[in-house]
């Protein structure tokens, strides 16, 4: 690294300036935006504000557990080059911001665990496109966060390194898969950070935590150097306080890959330039049949009440169907769990990762380092999924479900004829407490509006609607055509125009 | 709606029928693990053939979700040598090979 010019900075913010600045964000430029302006007017400078997050996370990460590693001295050098980049008017749109990366997400010479034992020493060779795209934007990565591990689950339960606390409340899950990241961002401990979504573990968290998350299209963002779960649903996200924040964040990371076989070569839109454009021509639809007595009715009437704002400003709902949105859980869990067996045979013992104590031969070796190292919810999806794909049952099972997917695919298709988007619950209920759900099969039910999504491959945008009455956040999500990201974030950011539930924070972590 | 509620078929497998899926997924369960593993599959499984309810007959299983086909590169070399980079992972390595128990005597 070339030697610096020291920056100066004309005032040295305090931590109240900060959190000041943090609870009255600009409405129309979000959090990021604001911080940026703040950057580039050299109100303070990337090394402050990154040392101010990283004040905040060693003071809350211990109650919370967002963090499997915090990357200071990593941090403090990304942010000088940052200051430096700022002071040569080298500066790019989110240069010198901080921000969060989910540890499913390879980096270079940092622990990449993906919450599993099976990597508690795996230090990537190389860097997921993700990462280097928020490299070259000059961002300044915070630390990796915790997740469900392999990204396999609701709840950021299944960790290695422990349960994730939701903010709102302690006693509550965060959400998953991505809810180490949720967590940091609700709590400020991060303006930002990465997620991934395979059947809704951006969108889930975003919703537990308060917080606006997008899971792009299939294929918008490269999924290489991405610890893969299940190939042909997974996709590379952001979370964020507001829509505003969010397109930003996405302008950075999408966009084609030849290394990732099934990235979109088509060009990336200026998201945050589009997010003003007109939205009250949209029609928005809404699968009423669907919202069925699951639906905790907090959650029915904080999406009763989006419904009113939206048509408040102009746009026009109507009722669609998607007469097999029901089989979207089943048909969601076979091809996940069959994709996952065969991704995570690559957990052998052999090449990296765990390797058992004294293997008495090659078998034992493949067996017990995988036995001893991975958790239980994986083994049950790998035992499943290769259930699922052994000779006799793929027909029934795999085959089955991929067949079952077109028909989902189909019914988008149809109702997309009909509206722009669709307007959907993420969860049936807030923020669940932890260890309430410990049989597999009711967690797994807990995905039951956000599973279709990703069998489709479709673009959804979380956001926050209202709070229940014991003070736990409540999202919904709009759903778009493929590679529509920028009409479901403008609609996101129209209606965070006027409404704050995005500006709220929870108590008790220092503002 | 029944996906939720409806068990028309109900699977049921046997710990020994677990235990061969172990084998292939080079996974090792003690005794009491298969009954829990077995139990749990069966649930689930049961669960997942609701998806017999849907009528399927002429219908293309969708394995992309933008139904492509996958791309595929020049068959170039693209990366650079980094054998010792990728060794250094490895719990066991040496001599430029990955050490594994004797395979043949």
């Amino acid at each position: 690294m070339p030697v610096m010019a020291a920056i100066k900075f004309p005032v040295s913010l305090t931590d109240a300036d900060f959190e000041e600045i943090l609870s009255r964000p600009s409405a129309r430029y979000g959090v990021l935006g604001t911080l940026m302006a703040g950057l580039v007017e050299r109100r303070f400078s990337s090394l402050e504000l990154s040392r101010f997050f990283l004040d905040r996370i060693s003071r809350f990460n211990p109650q919370l557990n967002c963090f499997i590693s915090i990357t200071a001295d990593f941090a403090l050098q990304q942010a000088r080059a940052a200051d430096q980049s700022l002071a040569d008017g080298r500066a790019g749109e989110l240069t010198g911001i901080p921000y969060a990366h989910k540890d499913i997400f390879c980096t270079r010479h940092v622990l990449t665990s993906c919450a599993s034992k099976s990597l508690h020493n795996f230090c990537s060779p190389y860097d997921a496109m993700v990462s280097t795209r928020l490299q070259q934007a000059g961002m300044v990565m915070l630390g990796k966060t915790n997740m469900d591990e392999f990204a396999m689950g609701s709840s950021s339960e299944n960790s290695h390194y422990g349960a994730v606390k939701n903010p709102w409340r302690l006693d509550r899950v965060a959400g998953g898969s991505s809810g180490g990241s949720a967590a940091a961002v609700a709590a400020a401990l991060a303006p930002c950070a990465t997620g991934t979504d395979t059947g809704g573990s951006i969108r889930q968290p975003a919703a537990f935590c308060g917080l606006t998350g997008i899971k792009p299209s299939y294929g918008r963002v490269s999924r290489y150097g991405m610890a893969a779960y299940a190939s042909s649903l997974d996709q590379a996200g952001v979370l964020a306080a507001g829509a505003y924040d969010c397109a930003l964040l996405l302008k950075q990371i999408a966009g084609f890959d030849d290394r990732d076989s099934t990235s979109a070569d088509r060009p990336v839109p200026d998201y945050p330039g589009l997010i003003n454009q007109p939205v009250s021509s949209l029609r928005i639809g809404v699968p009423t049949a669907y919202l069925d007595d699951r639906l905790d009715a907090e959650v029915r009437d904080a999406f009763d009440r989006a419904l009113a704002q939206f048509r408040d400003m102009g746009l026009q709902t109507e009722e669609i169907k998607l007469p097999h949105l029901a089989y979207s859980i089943p048909a969601y869990y076979v091809i996940a769990m069959a994709e996952a067996s065969s991704n995570l045979s690559r957990y052998d013992g052999v090449h990296y990762g765990y390797r058992c104590h004294k293997p008495k031969d090659l078998n034992d070796l493949y067996c017990r380092s995988r036995s001893e190292s991975l958790g239980d919810e994986v083994k049950r999806r790998i035992m499943l999924g290769t259930y699922v794909l052994s000779a006799g049952y793929q027909d029934a099972y795999y085959l089955k479900a991929q067949r079952v997917r077109r028909r989902i695919h189909h019914d988008f298709q149809a109702a997309f004829k009909q509206v722009d988007l669709i307007a959907g619950p993420v969860s049936p209920t807030p923020a669940f407490r932890l260890g309430e759900k410990s049989d597999p099969l009711t967690m797994y039910l807990s995905d039951v509006y956000t599973t279709a999504v990703n069998l489709a491959g479709l673009p959804a945008l979380a956001l926050p609607v209202g709070f229940s009455g014991t003070g736990l956040p409540i999202g919904v999500q709009l759903i778009g055509r493929h590679f529509d990201e920028d009409k479901i974030l403008a609609l996101g950011h129209a209606y965070q125009q006027c409404s704050d539930w995005h500006g709220r924070r929870p108590d008790g972590f220092g503002q | 709606m029944s996906a939720q509620a409806g068990k028309k078929t109900s699977v049921l497998v046997h710990p020994d029928e677990v235990r061969k899926i172990a084998d292939l997924a080079r996974l090792r369960f003690n005794t009491e693990e298969l009954e829990t593993m077995a139990q749990s599959m069966s649930d689930v499984l049961s669960w997942m053939r609701t998806l017999d309810e849907v009528d399927t007959q002429g219908v293309e299983p969708l394995l992309n979700p933008l139904d492509q086909v996958q791309r595929l590169r020049i068959d170039a070399v693209t990366e650079k040598p980094q054998k010792d980079d990728l060794q250094a992972l490895a719990a066991d390595a040496g001599d430029g090979r990955y050490q594994v128990p004797r395979v043949i005597d």
